[in-house]
């Protein structure tokens, strides 16, 4: 007992600086614990060869609006032929509805993704169980992946191989992966099996129209045809040159198609006939671009996690180094009792380790409580699995080893001070003043991470704060109602219902109210961002030219329910009368005067011709943390055709209840009886949406909070450790009729300008480290002067109140004492 | 009435008691030596008479004033403008110059800057040390050292000069010009309280006080 007693002893002398230093320890070793989680469950996972790559793009054909379309799979073909090497890794990418048998539950419609080629695997999305399917088509073996949502639904069998997927009669497949949680695919409804498309009927992709095809193929290839109207190509996003490139030569290659009439009907359905060239778009604005956003967020975790690491081992030791001066007695008195520099030491190490292994426990539950929220929220629920191994014998050898290290390091350091401390001939003095600028300069690197910690959190939380106020606009009151087919329900057909008519629904869902409006979900995938050139009609004046502009198809309704508003100018009124926005504004240089009554031709078609009746505020309506894209805003009336929608968006005063009962009533009417409704306020879903941006804003907050603290604690230690090694001069300034004020403007003044050292380094580093927040920083650039002056003066107060803390003995204390005890 | 006066000074610390129930009084310009062996509490006295510490019971009346329920502010004033002090180990700022060191109690004086440089040459002269006025404490000899202390105790010209056995870390010839610099000081007018072991200095001082144990003898005046 007396020997745990000795152990504890340095600690529980100081009970409360322990504790906070025990806390800080426990945090910084979780969050390292959970990064080195993330690597080698996430990363380190890839296989080799394979290099995660930033995003994808999408090639398309284009309409002879500039709309891209999916293409024909013939057209699939000759681009293929024709661009060859140049699209380097690609997959052709199709979604469908096919009827399937799963297990022992009778045959129904499932959607099914194809695509080639191992694609998510090069994407460096990580499998969540099993394997991806086989890439090499001599080895195929009729294998699948499954969904999460749909394995789970399954009862999530330990083996993903027990499910049995039957297509007709013959064709059993097996199914050898399943897919990482909210994980749906690319398009508007959620992809129920992923399979290669060599696995399909090899007529079924080849749209074989010879007059030897035997009849019955020749049908399953119409309705085939038929029921997969939507080609593209992913391709793997190399870089923006590249892609350049490949999009000018994408544009160069004819896609006409020749008549494909067959006795049995047109081959080429509606809608594909006039696609004649290639469109490249850079991504599926439905989908972020996972992989990077992991990435990124996976290097932010690392500096986090390195960065309170490294911050707790600085302030334990300025905590250890603070209480030397007063242990010197206790190890003088041993060593002149014949206790040598390597026993002290040993003393040390084991006070250390004890206090490091009572750290390591708790540190590892809440790394694997901080890991299984992680694997529920993007960026790393697809990268990482759910649950993790339970700990084997190597992570318990290597926790001991960090231990060890660590208490290595930290004893080091004190027994480095302690040898010069009981040196006969260096002394004391001298031993204190190493001891000082070693203080000084630990705990400048504390300021410096501090002060980019303090400033990044900011730069978080305001985000955060900015996002959730500028996309919440309409609060509570803006409910957003989108029906779809039931989980249950394999024979519902989404497509279909999503032709619903929505003015018929609208009409019955309020008569005559003018807030309420139908529109394409809310950062909707079918949001359209295309390359358009613009000219600008000579008698009209104004600059043209070639602009990366996105589009969007609105009711007047939807904008207004959502609380966008007109800054300037009125709402369109015929089909060739556009909005823009302030963003476009900006692009061209122009005032709204200015911009009113301007006429623009699209593609230099005459039939294309487009006036500016308004400008609306700025609103990012694909993502809201991102800023708003310059965007032409085709009304209701402009656009070419309805777009495909399944939501309403409604502001007013109705009960929920009530609302929902009016919605179910209209859709009965229309036969569609068999949709479930799901209802959720404008606010909810900008919440789900910012949900794991919240949470890591929680985290970046609290590390930097934590680092702040640790700073703060370590100015306290190097304030108090300079105190102890003036106490003479101060004695001295006291006699002569110093007033302690006057010595704690002294010392605070000596402080300070150790901290403008460490904010100068900060901002340096901040600037080394502005590609890693770009992201945040883009958006909030008319905010940066406040938020750094904010910033500055925090971390100017809590220095401040450190040093003042630390000085208050100060005031209690006689100039004879202060003499006496230098 | 006294310049300064004692009444029933004590001061403890744990497990021991310094000074037991001193009553004395000093009058202005007046020279007086304080004898005693090591241990006596002749530093613990010069410390509490000149507001360096607090005693534990009694209280130190000032120009009749009682300092016992002064505020920090106050004392502090008190001891820049009438005491000036000198240490048996200089306790001079190792980090700064002689001109510097001199000038340290005129940080708080209130006198303005401009007239510092003035002051301090002054007093340096009258110890004799003006062309040191760059030198550092570590490039002086002890008494050098020691005068550059004097310079500074003098130089925010207080009422009473309270010295803690200046001579003790000298030789005996700068030890007596030591001792002839207070003389020349106290001719001046200046009150000094000396606290020496050594009985020939304390001959030169107009009263002796004597301390044992912490008490003041019987045979002090």
């Amino acid at each position: 007992m007396t020997k745990w007693r000795c152990l504890l002893r340095p600690w529980s002398s100081f009970p409360l600086q322990s504790l906070f230093q025990w806390i800080a320890l426990l945090l910084s070793l979780a969050l390292l614990d959970l990064l080195l989680h993330i690597l080698l469950y996430g990363h380190f996972q890839l296989p080799s060869g394979v290099i995660p790559r930033a995003g994808y793009y999408t090639l398309g054909a284009a309409d002879s609006r500039g709309a891209m379309t999916p293409m024909a799979l013939l057209q699939v073909q000759m681009l293929e032929d024709r661009l060859g090497s140049q699209l380097g890794n690609h997959s052709l990418y199709a979604e469908l509805d096919i009827q399937l048998q799963v297990g022992k539950t009778p045959a129904s419609q499932y959607r099914v993704a194809v695509l080639q080629q191992n694609f998510y695997h090069h994407l460096g999305l990580r499998i969540h169980r099993g394997r991806f399917f086989s890439s090499n088509p001599g080895q195929l073996n009729q294998e699948l992946m499954i969904s999460h949502a749909l394995w789970n639904r399954l009862g999530h069998p330990e083996d993903p191989s027990t499910i049995h997927v039957r297509l007709g009669k013959q064709n059993e497949w097996t199914v050898v992966g399943v897919l990482p949680p909210h994980f749906t695919g690319f398009g508007v409804q959620p992809v129920d099996f992923w399979l290669p498309p060599t696995l399909l009927p090899d007529g079924l992709l080849r749209l074989n129209t010879s007059s030897d095809t035997e009849p019955e193929l020749m049908q399953l290839t119409l309705r085939f045809a038929k029921r997969v109207p939507y080609y593209h190509l992913l391709g793997i996003l190399e870089n923006s040159e590249n892609l350049a490139t490949l999009m000018q030569q994408a544009q160069a290659v004819d896609l006409a198609l020749p008549p494909m009439m067959t006795s049995h009907g047109p081959v080429i359905i509606n809608g594909l006939e006039e696609n004649n060239r290639a469109l490249l778009s850079p991504g599926l604005n439905t989908s972020p671009k996972l992989w990077e956003k992991t990435r990124h967020y996976t290097q932010l975790l690392a500096v986090v996690a390195l960065d309170l690491l490294v911050l707790s081992s600085f302030s334990l030791l300025l905590f250890l180094l603070e209480q030397l001066p007063v242990r010197q007695d206790e190890f003088r008195l041993r060593h002149i009792f014949g206790a040598t520099l390597g026993k002290l030491g040993w003393q040390i190490f084991r006070e250390n380790l004890g206090f490091v292994l009572s750290v390591l426990p708790l540190a590892w539950l809440l790394s694997r409580l901080l890991f299984a929220q992680l694997a529920e929220i993007t960026p790393f629920s697809h990268f990482i699995p759910e649950r993790l191994q339970p700990p084997g014998p190597a992570l318990l050898a290597w926790s001991a080893l960090v231990a060890l290290l660590l208490a290595a390091l930290l004893t080091a350091l004190p027994l480095w001070a302690l040898s010069k401390r009981l040196r006969p001939r260096s002394g004391q003095n001298s031993a204190d003043i190493t001891e000082g600028y070693l203080a000084s300069l630990f705990n400048s690197l504390q300021l410096t991470t501090a002060t980019a910690a303090l400033f990044i959190a900011l730069l978080f939380a305001f985000n955060l704060y900015r996002i959730s106020t500028n996309s919440n606009k309409g609060g509570e009151q803006v409910h957003l109602l989108n029906w779809q087919c039931a989980d249950e329900d394999k024979n519902c057909d989404l497509l279909e219902l999503m032709a619903l008519n929505n003015e018929q629904i609208l009409s019955q869902l309020a008569p005559g109210a003018e807030a309420a409006g139908t529109g394409e979900p809310l950062f909707s995938p079918l949001l359209d961002q295309r390359d358009i050139r613009l000219e600008p009609m000579m008698k009209t004046g104004g600059g043209g030219g070639r602009y990366q502009l996105a589009s969007a198809h609105f009711d007047r309704g939807w904008l207004q329910a959502l609380n966008i508003r007109l800054s300037a100018g009125r709402w369109p009124q015929l089909s060739s009368e556009i909005l823009v926005n302030n963003a476009f504004l900006r692009l061209q240089g122009l005032s709204a005067d200015q911009i009113l009554g301007r006429q623009y031709r699209q593609n230099g078609a005459r039939q294309f011709t487009y006036r500016v009746t308004g400008v609306l505020e700025d609103y990012s309506l694909e993502d809201p943390r991102k800023p708003a894209l310059p965007r032409i805003i085709f009304t209701e009336t402009a656009s070419s055709g309805t777009p495909l929608r399944n939501e309403i968006a409604w502001k007013g005063n109705m009960e929920e209840k009530e609302l929902l009962r009016r919605l179910r009533q209209a859709l009965n009417q229309q036969g569609a009886d068999r949709l479930t409704i799901r209802h959720e306020t404008l606010a909810m879903r900008v919440h789900k949406r910012l949900s794991g941006e919240q949470h890591y804003a929680w985290l970046i907050g609290g590390s930097s909070i934590l680092t702040l603290f640790l700073a703060l604690a370590g100015l306290y230690a190097s304030t108090r450790h300079s105190l102890k090694r003036q106490n003479r001069v101060l004695g001295i300034h006291l006699a002569y009729g110093a007033h302690p004020t006057h010595l704690a403007v002294l010392v605070i003044s000596q402080r300070m300008l150790m901290l403008a050292g460490a904010i100068l380094v900060a901002f340096f580093v901040l600037g080394m480290m502005a590609p890693l927040i770009d992201n945040w920083l883009l958006p909030l650039r008319p905010w940066l002067l406040p938020l750094l002056a904010a910033g500055l003066l925090l971390i100017l107060t809590g220095a401040i109140l450190a040093t003042v803390l630390a000085l208050r003995s100060l005031w209690h204390r006689e100039p004879m004492e202060l003499i006496r005890d230098g | 009435m006294s310049f300064i006066e004692c009444h029933n000074l004590s001061k403890d610390y744990p497990g021991q008691s310094a000074l037991d129930k001193i009553s004395v009084h000093l009058n202005q310009g007046e020279f007086v030596a304080l004898e005693g062996v090591s241990g006596s509490g002749k530093s613990t006295l010069l410390a509490l008479i000149g507001l360096l510490d607090r005693p534990t019971r009694g209280d130190v009346f000032i120009d009749g004033c009682s300092t016992h329920k002064l505020g920090l502010g106050r004392r502090c004033r008190l001891r820049n403008r009438y005491f000036g002090f000198v240490f048996q180990q200089f306790h001079l700022i190792g980090d700064l110059n002689v001109a510097e060191n001199v000038a340290l109690p005129l940080r708080y004086s209130g006198l303005p800057r401009h007239q510092w440089r003035n002051r301090v040459m002054e007093y340096l002269d009258k110890v004799g040390l003006a062309d040191r006025e760059n030198a550092y404490p570590g490039e002086l000899s002890g008494g050098q050292q020691q005068r550059v202390a004097i310079a500074r105790a003098l130089v925010a010209e207080p009422r009473f000069l309270l010295a803690d056995e200046p001579t003790g870390n000298l030789d005996s010839h700068t030890a007596r010009q030591i001792i002839v610099l207070f003389q020349t000081l106290h001719q001046e007018g200046m009150g000094l309280l000396m606290a020496t072991h050594n009985p020939d200095y304390a001959a030169l001082a107009q009263r002796r006080l004597r301390l044992l144990d912490g008490r003041l003898q019987p045979n002090t005046p």
